[in-house]
């Protein structure tokens, strides 16, 4: 296989962010995926047919058409442009969006573990502050020092990356 | 901000009167606060987003996509595919079959097994047939006969007492025999591999379950025997075949072996013949339900050997 080890960077790379990608889509996570999956498969199939230099635009077009794919199969009647991006409206572009969660996930699963697992309690499984105090035995009051915690340290963790600001400060200004 | 969390209650709109206006007191101070703001929102909405990527095992699922580009065949040939397909279906109709065949044991029928050294279990079947349980025989049997037969499953030693019904023919399953009857009285005994089965009254039919053709169909005083070399038929004499259940015993010139034998089976000792030449001693005596030690003593008496019983342990040996 020729360029076996690039496609397997590139999955490294864009597999988290292709499935949140994939999940606007579809809307399911499983479903999305199986997607991605099946858009490597086919890649790895074709490797030595096809020369790739940028992989992040071909790999989520190929996941966008595998998905509308998908769809039409399941459900031809159904409005298949319409994807679902009203959880952040910072994000004009939700490949972008994808991106950003992805990374922002990586930094959570590197947060201290105990402010880890409280933070995942709450924005994770959606727990009540007061149901991961009693979960945990602790009072509330610590709960919401560990999520300010958590916030403070994944922001200070997102000012390091300066390209990641950079694709953000053009959204910032939209809410003020 | 020292609580970054207030911000996110600020933003989910939870905070109280007074505490919204420190916030927004806050954030009126300089750009950077907004900004602060907007970190935090930003964070909270993208680690909500995050969800399916909380199980996600990158290697796992790289070795995944792996096996399956290099399983899947380049072209499939539309033929084969086509029979494949055909297979497929056959495939998932007899495995259908097959499950709700093999499901029966495990979803309504229920298992019971003697423990009692010293007694005779009795179970009564939903159709009234009986079924007497001898020391550690075990059997599997419904709440319900549902189809054309009644189906039950045995291990060890048994007799059974059948109610007679012509339209739905009772079928024991032992390990390697299936006995098959319509309304009779017969012991199965299907220990240490083999299925003796002997006839009291009606009539029955051994089959061998491993090649599924060869049977043996017994009246009353018969006995079928299948065990290593196949299956056969035997004659008998006497009722010492329930003599487990029944503590009647009649033997007449019969071998100390098989005396022994039969008396195993409803005392359940172990034994062992110090000479094998004292298998052949020969005894003519009647039992009716005495215990084991008065049994020996007319054994050693009439036999001219001397035996010993210890924690269950037989031994037979010359009378020196």
């Amino acid at each position: 296989m020729t360029n076996y080890s690039s496609i397997s960077s590139a999955f490294k790379n864009h597999y988290p962010s292709l499935i949140l990608y994939a999940v606007k889509w579809v809307k399911d996570e499983d479903l999305a995926k199986d997607l991605v999956q099946a858009v490597f498969v086919k890649l790895l199939e074709k490797s030595e047919r096809i020369m790739i230099i940028d992989y992040r635009p071909y790999l989520y077009k190929s996941v966008r058409n595998q998905c509308i794919e998908h769809l039409r199969k399941n459900s031809p009647k159904d409005n298949i442009e319409d994807i679902d991006h009203s959880t952040i409206a910072y994000f004009s572009d939700p490949i972008e969006q994808s991106e950003f969660e992805a990374y922002v996930f990586g930094l959570i699963d590197k947060l201290p573990p105990a402010t880890k697992r409280i933070f995942k309690l709450n924005r994770f499984d959606g727990l009540s502050n007061q149901e991961i105090a009693d979960h945990l035995q602790i009072s509330k009051r610590t709960v919401e020092l560990q999520i300010s915690n958590a916030l403070k340290l994944l922001r200070k963790e997102l000012f390091k990356s300066s390209d990641k600001i950079h694709n953000l400060s053009q959204f910032l200004y939209l809410l003020f | 901000m020292d609580n970054q969390y207030q911000l996110i209650k600020h933003y989910q709109n939870k905070l109280s009167e007074n505490e919204k206006y420190k916030v927004e007191g806050w954030l009126k101070e300089s750009t950077n606060n907004q900004e602060e703001y907007e970190y935090c929102v930003i964070i909270w909405e993208a680690a909500q987003q995050s969800k399916p990527l909380q199980k996600l095992n990158i290697e796992h699922d790289w070795n995944l996509i792996l096996s399956k580009a290099n399983r899947k065949p380049k072209r499939l040939n539309k033929i084969i595919k086509y029979g494949l397909q055909i297979a497929a279906v056959f495939l998932i109709i007899f495995g259908a079959y097959w499950f709700s065949n093999n499901t029966i044991y495990k979803s309504e029928y229920q298992y019971v097994q003697n423990e009692w050294r010293n007694k005779v279990k009795t179970i009564t079947l939903v159709d009234g047939s009986t079924v007497s349980l001898n020391y550690k025989a075990g059997l599997y049997y419904p709440k319900r006969f549902n189809g054309h037969e009644r189906k039950i499953k045995l291990e060890g030693n048994a007799f059974f007492n059948v109610a007679r019904n012509k339209s739905k023919p009772f079928r024991v399953e032992t390990p390697i025999s299936m006995v098959q009857v319509l309304g009779t009285s017969f012991n199965v005994d299907a220990t240490n591999n083999k299925t003796i089965v002997t006839v009291k009254s009606g009539k029955v039919q051994v089959t061998n379950k491993i090649d599924d053709t060869s049977n043996v169909k017994l009246l009353p005083n018969e006995q079928g025997i299948q065990d290593r070399n196949g299956i056969y038929k035997k004659h008998i004499s006497t009722q010492n075949y329930i003599g487990w259940k029944t503590g009647k015993y009649s033997f007449e010139n019969e071998s100390l072996l098989e005396v022994i034998t039969l008396l195993e089976k409803r005392f359940h000792f172990s034994f062992l013949f110090l000479d094998n030449d004292l298998k052949t001693r020969e005894l003519t005596a009647e039992f009716n339900g005495e215990n084991l030690k008065d049994i020996i003593e007319i054994i050693q008496l009439s036999c001219q050997v001397r035996i010993n019983l210890e924690s269950n342990k037989l031994t037979i040996s010359k009378n020196e």
